[in-house]
C-alpha cells in the first residue's frame, strides 16, 4: 500500500477561488443585459440610431473581455515563456476581469481602438507587470481606464462623451455630475434632479453614465447577493456609501437642500458601481476587518473631496486608486489593532474628525460661494437713457458667451435683446419662448422650468437675468 | 475572537455499540519521550525483567514524569520507532510474557476524595498522568495553583473521533466521582462538564448518574470547530478570557480521558496500560473504537481488523483530520497522547495565487492574521507585532482558504523563525 | 556598435545607477531637449573630471564635497553663460534645469567615487563613458515622449539661430492619430521611463545570462 503524504489539515472546505469568481460573473450579467438594452437596444427602437448603434454596447463588452485574455496569452508565452498548460495557465489568472470592468467603466462614446488600448493598458500595466493574479496593488481596471481618461478625455467629450445616442437629442450634452459641477454643487431640485427625470429614473438606471454604473437597483440587488454568498468583502461598500450620505447630508443641510441631495449624490456617478465592484476588489481591499473599515471610511472621505474640491466632476476612480495605495499600510494598522485598541481608537476619531470638518468646510465654502457674484457673468456697460437702464453683459453659455442687452424700467425688466451667441441648441428655446417666459415671471425665477434639450443654455440665460437684478438691486 | 466553523464530523463512521480490544501484543515499544522532551533517560538494560507498572524511564529537567512499562516481560533492546509526531524516537522493546504481573502497590485509599493535595498531586506525579486528548501535558502541574472550577472536556470537537464518547459510554459514573474527588481534594465548588450540542447520548450517561453529585453541572457547548480548544471553551462557557494560563484565572480543564487516568491513578494508584484509540477512515475495513495496548505497533492492530481497502495512495494520518500528522509508514507506536489513526484517501490539491479574501483573518480563533504572516515569513520585525506564536495550529486558515494554500505550514515557519530570535 | 552600445549602458547612470532623474522628467518633452541636456551634462562632466583627478590629491578630506562642488559651479555657470549668449532659446527651455546641473548627482558621484582616485586620462573616459550614456537615455525618453505625446520629432529648433536649419519632423498626420496628450505631462514621464528602465533592464539581464 502506497502512502501519500500532505501537511495541512486533510479536511478542506469546499468552497473554491474558481466558484467565487462565476459567482462575480453571474452578478454582472444583469448589469450587462441591462447596459446592452438601454444603450443599444432601447435607441435603436425609438429610431434613434443604426443596427451598429444597437449592438455596439456589447461589441465595446467583448471587445474588452477578448483584448484582456489575448494580452495574458502573448503575456504568458512569450514573455514569461510557458509553453506547457498554456491555457490552464491564463485560466488561473482570470484574465477576463481587468477587460470586463474597462469597458463597463469607460464612456460609451469612446472609439474602439481605445477601448482596446485601455482593456490593453489594464491587464499589461495594471496586473501583469506587478507579477499577474494577487499581486497587484491598484484594481487594474481603474489604471487602464485613467490612462485613457487622462490621454485622451477631450477626445471622448468631442464624441459625445458618457452619452449614448439617445439622450443626446433628448438631454443634451452632461451626466448629472457634470451638471450639478456646472452649477456650483448647489441648487434646487427643478436644476439638479429635474433635467434628467425623477429619482425613479436615476434608481432604474435611465440616466446618462458609463455602461456598468447606471442601473443602481440592479447594482444593489448584486450587493445583496454577493454579499450574503460572501464573495466580496460587505464592509467596505456599507462604510464608503454611507460616508457620502453623511457628508453631502451635511454640505445639503448647510445650504438648505432638501434631503434628495444625498440620495441624488449616492445614485448618481459611478459611486455604487465602483464600491460594490470596483472597491472590493479582493486583491487590492485590506484583509483585517478594521482595515475595511478604515478602507471605507477614507474612500468615502476622498469622493467627496473630490467630487467638490476638484476640477473634475466625478471622484470615484481617482480615490479608489489612491486608497489602493495605502492598503499595506491599513492592514499593519488592522493587524496592530487585533492586539492594541489603541490603534483602532485612533485610527477611527482621525477619520471622523477629517470626514466632519471637512463636510463643514466645504459646507461652508459652498454658502458663501452662492452669496458672491457668479464668476461666469460679466458688466461690458452700464447706459442710462429716458429713465431706462440698459445693462451690456455677458454670460458664459453652453459653447461660448452669450451676449445680451437687457433693458430694465420702473424696476423691472422688460426687453432681454440677445445680440450673440453660440449655443448649440439656441432653436429650444427660441421654439418654446423661454426669454418670454423670464420676463414674465421674474419674480419668480426660481419655478421657471429649464428647456430641456437645452439644460445649459437655460440656466445660462435664467442666471444672466438673476445676476442682473440682482445687481440692479444693489445700485439702486 | 472569531466564534468557530462548523466543519463535517464523519463521526458515525466509528460509532460502534462495542468496544474492542485488540490481540495482546508480543512485543511493545515504550518511547521515552513526555510532552516535549523527546529524549528522557533510560532507567533499564536489556535483559532485565519488569512487571506492568514498573518504571522504566523517567523525565528529569524541571518537570519530573517516570515512564511506566504497560506489560510485565523482559526488555530486549533500544530501538527507534515513529511517534505520533512522525519522529523517530528511541523506545525500550519489551518482549510480553503475557502474565499480566502488575508492580505491587499499597497505599491507595478507598475514599478518593480523602487525599490532601500534596499527596494528590505526589500520585498524578508517580502515575505519570498526561493529557490524553493529545496534548501529553503533565496534568499536575495544572493542579500546583489554587483553583475555583474546573471544566471537563468532553467536547470532541474534531472531525472523525469517537474515543472519548466511548470513554463515556463505558465509564460514566466512574469519571463523575473522580471529578468529585478532584473537587474535595483541591477546594474547587464549581464542576462542569463540557458536551457538544448535538451530542445528546453522551448528556443522557452522565445524567444517569450525575444525581449523587450536586456540584456537577452540565453545559452543552456550541458544534463549531474548535470548541475543544481550553480558550475559546472557557470563554463560551464562563465568559472569561484569560493571558497565559487558565489557571491564572484559577480555571483548570482536564480531557475527559485524562480524567478517567486520574480516577485510576486515585483509587489505585496505578498508571494507565491501555487506551482507547479511534481506527476510522474511508480506507479502512472496519472502522472503530479499540482498545489498544500502550507500545503497540499499529500496523499489528490494522492488519488485525481487516487491512485497507482500495489500492491507490492512501494517507495515514495520527490525530484527527485537522491537526493531525501524516505519517509515512504505518508502524506507528501507540501512546498516551494518540487518541485516533484516520486512514484516508490522498487527494492532490494543486493552490492557486492567494486573492487575499481575507476568510482566514475572519475564521482564526487565536486572533491572529495567517496571510498576514505568510507575506512576512522571514521578517523579524514585522512578525513582531503579527504574534504567530499565539497560533495553536488548528488548522482553521487552511481549511477555509479558497485558493487551498498552505496557510498554516507558512505560520509554522513563522513560528520557528521567532524562537530563532 | 553593439559594444558602443554595451559601453554606455552597462553603467548608464539613468537607467541602471538611477541618478539624475530629476531633469530626466522635466526637460524631456522633445527629442532635442534631452539630447542637448545630456550634452550640457557631458561637457560639464568632462571638464570637471578633469580638474577633480588633477587637484584631488591636495585637497583635504574633509572639505572634498563643498571644494568640488564648487568646480563643477564654476564650470556650469560657464556653459550657463555661453548658453545665454549664443543660444538663448535654449536657456529657456531648459529654465531652470541648467544650473540645476550643479547638484546633479551624477556628477558630483563621479567626481567622489572615480575622479578623485583616478589619473586624469581615465577619467575623462569615464566622462564621456557616463556623459554619452545620460545622452542617450534623456534622447530615448525624449523621443518616446514626443513622438506618442505631440506626433513630431524635434531634431534641431531651440539652436537653429546657431546652426540655421530647423528640423521639425510631423510624423503621423494629425487627423488620423491623435496625440496623446498625457506623455506630455509629468505623469507620462514617470510611465515612460518606468517602463523603459523595464524594458532596458530586462534586456541587460538576458544578455548578461
Amino acid at each position: 500500500m502506497e502512502f501519500g503524504f500532505d501537511n495541512g489539515p486533510h479536511l478542506k472546505d469546499k468552497d473554491h477561488t474558481s466558484k467565487i469568481m462565476s459567482r462575480l460573473l453571474m452578478a454582472l450579467t444583469p448589469i450587462i443585459i441591462f447596459a446592452v438594452y438601454k444603450n443599444g437596444l432601447l435607441p435603436y427602437l425609438e429610431g434613434y440610431t443604426n443596427l451598429y448603434g444597437m449592438l455596439k454596447p456589447l461589441i465595446i463588452i467583448l471587445l474588452g473581455v477578448l483584448t484582456s485574455i489575448t494580452v495574458e496569452i502573448i503575456y504568458f508565452r512569450f514573455i514569461l515563456n510557458k509553453k506547457d498548460n498554456l491555457i490552464e495557465e491564463v485560466k488561473r489568472s482570470y484574465a477576463l476581469f481587468p477587460g470586463l470592468f474597462v469597458a463597463l467603466t469607460l464612456p460609451i462614446n469612446t472609439p474602439l481602438w481605445l477601448v482596446v488600448l485601455g482593456s490593453l493598458i489594464a491587464t499589461l500595466i495594471g496586473k501583469l507587470l506587478f507579477g499577474g493574479l494577487g499581486h497587484n496593488i491598484f484594481n487594474p481596471a481603474l489604471v487602464g481606464c485613467l490612462f485613457v481618461i487622462a490621454s485622451y478625455g477631450a477626445l471622448i467629450g468631442a464624441r459625445g462623451g458618457y452619452l449614448n445616442p439617445m439622450e443626446i437629442d433628448t438631454i443634451a450634452g452632461v451626466t448629472p455630475l457634470t451638471n450639478l459641477s456646472n452649477i456650483n454643487y448647489v441648487g434646487t431640485w427643478s436644476n439638479i434632479v429635474k433635467p434628467f427625470g425623477s429619482l425613479r429614473d436615476f434608481l432604474l438606471g435611465f440616466i446618462p453614465g458609463s455602461l456598468g454604473e447606471t442601473s443602481k437597483i440592479l447594482i444593489l440587488l448584486s450587493f445583496i447577493y454577493l454579499a450574503v454568498t460572501k464573495v466580496i468583502k460587505w464592509v467596505v461598500p456599507v462604510c464608503y456609501v454611507s460616508v457620502v450620505f453623511v457628508m453631502t447630508f451635511i454640505i445639503g443641510t448647510m445650504n438648505n437642500i432638501d434631503i434628495f441631495y444625498p440620495l441624488f449624490h449616492i445614485l448618481s456617478g459611478g459611486l455604487l458601481f465602483g464600491a460594490v465592484f470596483m472597491a472590493t476588489d479582493p486583491i487590492t481591499s485590506p484583509t483585517t476587518r478594521i482595515g475595511q473599515i478604515i478602507f471605507g471610511l477614507g474612500l468615502g472621505l476622498l469622493t467627496v473631496i473630490f467630487r467638490f474640491l476638484s476640477p473634475y466632476p466625478e471622484g470615484v476612480l481617482t480615490s479608489i486608486l489612491t486608497m489602493n495605495m495605502l492598503v499595506v499600510i491599513i492592514d499593519k494598522i488592522g493587524a496592530k489593532a487585533k492586539f492594541k485598541k489603541g490603534y483602532l481608537n485612533i485610527s477611527l476619531i482621525v477619520l471622523l474628525i477629517c470626514i466632519i470638518t471637512f463636510s463643514i468646510y466645504i459646507g461652508y465654502n459652498l454658502k458663501s460661494n452662492t452669496n458672491k457674484v457668479d464668476d461666469r457673468f460679466n458688466i461690458i456697460e452700464i447706459r442710462e437713457e429716458n429713465n431706462k437702464v440698459i445693462y451690456e453683459v455677458t454670460q458664459k453659455g453652453f459653447k461660448g458667451l452669450i451676449k445680451a442687452n437687457i433693458t430694465i424700467a420702473n424696476d423691472k425688466i422688460i426687453d432681454v435683446d440677445i445680440t450673440s451667441q453660440s449655443e448649440t441648441y439656441w432653436m429650444e428655446m427660441e421654439n418654446q419662448n423661454y426669454i418670454n417666459r423670464l420676463i414674465n415671471k421674474q419674480d419668480d425665477l426660481e419655478n421657471v422650468d429649464v428647456v430641456s434639450g437645452a439644460t445649459i443654455s437655460s440656466n445660462a440665460l435664467k442666471a444672466m437675468v438673476e445676476n442682473v437684478l440682482a445687481d440692479y438691486e444693489v445700485r439702486k | 475572537m472569531a466564534k468557530g466553523i462548523k466543519v463535517l464530523s464523519n463521526k458515525s463512521m466509528s460509532l460502534n455499540d462495542q468496544l474492542v480490544e485488540c490481540k495482546r501484543p508480543e512485543i511493545v515499544y515504550i518511547p521515552l519521550v513526555n510532552h516535549s522532551k523527546m529524549d528522557c533517560e533510560c532507567l533499564v538494560k536489556v535483559g532485565d525483567k519488569v512487571l506492568k507498572g514498573t518504571v522504566i524511564g523517567r523525565r528529569n529537567d524541571n518537570i519530573d514524569l517516570p515512564i511506566h512499562a504497560s506489560v510485565s516481560g523482559k526488555v530486549i533492546g533500544i530501538e527507534e520507532k515513529l511517534y505520533c509526531n512522525g519522529e523517530g524516537v528511541k523506545c525500550v522493546a519489551i518482549e510480553n510474557d503475557f502474565r499480566e504481573k502488575s508492580v505491587d502497590l499499597r497505599g491507595a485509599k478507598k475514599n478518593i476524595a480523602s487525599y490532601s493535595k500534596d499527596d494528590f498531586i505526589t500520585i498524578l506525579k508517580e502515575c505519570a498522568v498526561t493529557g490524553m486528548g493529545g496534548g501529553d501535558f503533565p496534568t499536575y502541574i495544572k493542579y500546583k495553583s489554587e483553583l475555583n472550577t474546573i471544566i471537563v472536556n468532553a467536547a470532541e470537537c474534531e472531525p472523525y473521533i469517537t474515543a472519548d464518547y466511548m470513554m463515556v459510554k463505558l465509564h460514566a459514573d466512574e469519571i463523575l466521582e473522580a471529578v468529585d474527588a478532584i473537587m474535595e481534594i483541591n477546594g474547587i465548588d464549581k464542576g462542569i462538564i463540557a458536551i457538544k450540542e448535538s451530542n445528546i447520548e453522551m448528556r443522557d450517561e452522565f445524567i444517569h448518574y450525575l444525581g449523587t453529585y450536586p456540584k456537577i453541572t452540565i453545559t452543552m457547548v456550541r458544534n463549531v470547530y474548535p470548541i475543544g480548544w481550553e480558550k475559546l471553551l472557557i470563554k463560551e462557557i464562563l465568559g472569561i478570557e484569560y493571558e497565559k494560563l487558565p489557571s491564572d484565572k484559577g480555571i483548570v480543564v482536564n480531557n475527559v480521558s485524562t480524567i478517567y487516568a486520574i480516577y485510576k491513578a486515585l483509587k489505585y494508584r496505578r498508571p494507565i496500560s491501555k487506551r482507547i484509540v479511534t481506527v476510522t477512515g474511508e480506507r479502512l475495513q472496519e472502522p472503530k473504537n479499540i482498545l489498544i495496548r500502550l507500545g503497540t505497533s499499529m500496523k499489528n492492530v490494522i492488519e488485525e481488523f481487516g487491512g485497507y481497502i482500495g489500492s491507490s495512495k492512501i494517507r495515514f494520518i495520527a490525530g484527527g483530520p485537522m491537526m493531525g500528522t501524516c505519517l509515512d509508514t504505518d508502524d506507528l507506536v501507540v501512546t498516551k497522547n494518540l487518541n485516533c489513526v484516520l486512514v484516508i484517501d490522498d487527494k492532490d490539491e494543486a493552490d492557486l495565487p492567494c486573492i487575499r479574501c481575507g476568510r482566514c483573518i475572519a475564521v482564526c480563533p487565536a486572533n491572529i492574521c495567517p496571510v498576514l504572516i505568510k507575506d512576512k515569513v522571514n521578517d523579524f520585525e514585522s512578525l513582531k507585532y503579527l504574534h504567530p506564536e499565539k497560533c495553536i495550529e488548528c488548522g482553521l486558515c487552511s481549511y477555509i482558504c479558497p485558493s487551498k494554500i498552505r496557510i498554516r505550514e507558512s505560520v509554522r515557519e513563522a513560528k520557528k523563525e521567532i524562537r530563532r530570535h | 556598435m553593439k559594444k558602443f552600445l554595451k559601453w554606455i549602458m552597462d553603467e548608464n547612470p539613468l537607467f541602471v545607477l538611477c541618478l539624475g532623474m530629476c531633469p530626466a522628467l522635466a526637460v524631456t518633452t522633445t527629442f532635442e531637449n534631452g539630447y542637448l541636456m545630456g550634452l550640457s551634462v557631458l561637457i560639464v562632466l568632462l571638464f570637471s573630471n578633469i580638474v577633480v583627478s588633477l587637484i584631488s590629491k591636495v585637497i583635504d578630506n574633509h572639505i572634498r564635497i563643498p571644494a568640488y562642488i564648487m568646480i563643477i559651479a564654476t564650470f556650469v555657470t560657464i556653459l550657463e553663460i555661453i548658453i545665454n549668449t549664443y543660444v538663448e532659446p535654449l536657456s529657456k527651455t531648459l529654465g531652470i534645469y541648467l544650473p540645476l546641473i550643479v547638484v546633479n548627482c551624477i556628477i558630483l558621484g563621479r567626481a567622489l567615487s572615480y575622479a578623485s582616485n583616478n589619473k586624469v586620462v581615465p577619467s575623462i573616459i569615464d566622462a564621456f563613458k557616463i556623459g554619452l550614456g545620460y545622452t542617450f537615455a534623456l534622447s530615448l525618453i525624449g523621443l518616446v515622449r514626443e513622438l506618442l505625446g505631440n506626433n513630431t520629432i524635434t531634431i534641431m529648433d531651440r539652436i537653429s539661430n546657431l546652426t540655421g536649419y530647423i528640423m521639425k519632423y510631423e510624423i503621423f498626420p494629425s487627423n488620423s492619430v491623435i496625440p496623446n496628450q498625457l506623455f506630455l505631462s509629468p505623469a507620462g514621464a514617470f510611465l515612460t521611463m518606468g517602463l523603459l528602465l523595464g524594458i532596458i533592464n530586462a534586456l541587460r539581464r538576458e544578455d548578461i545570462k
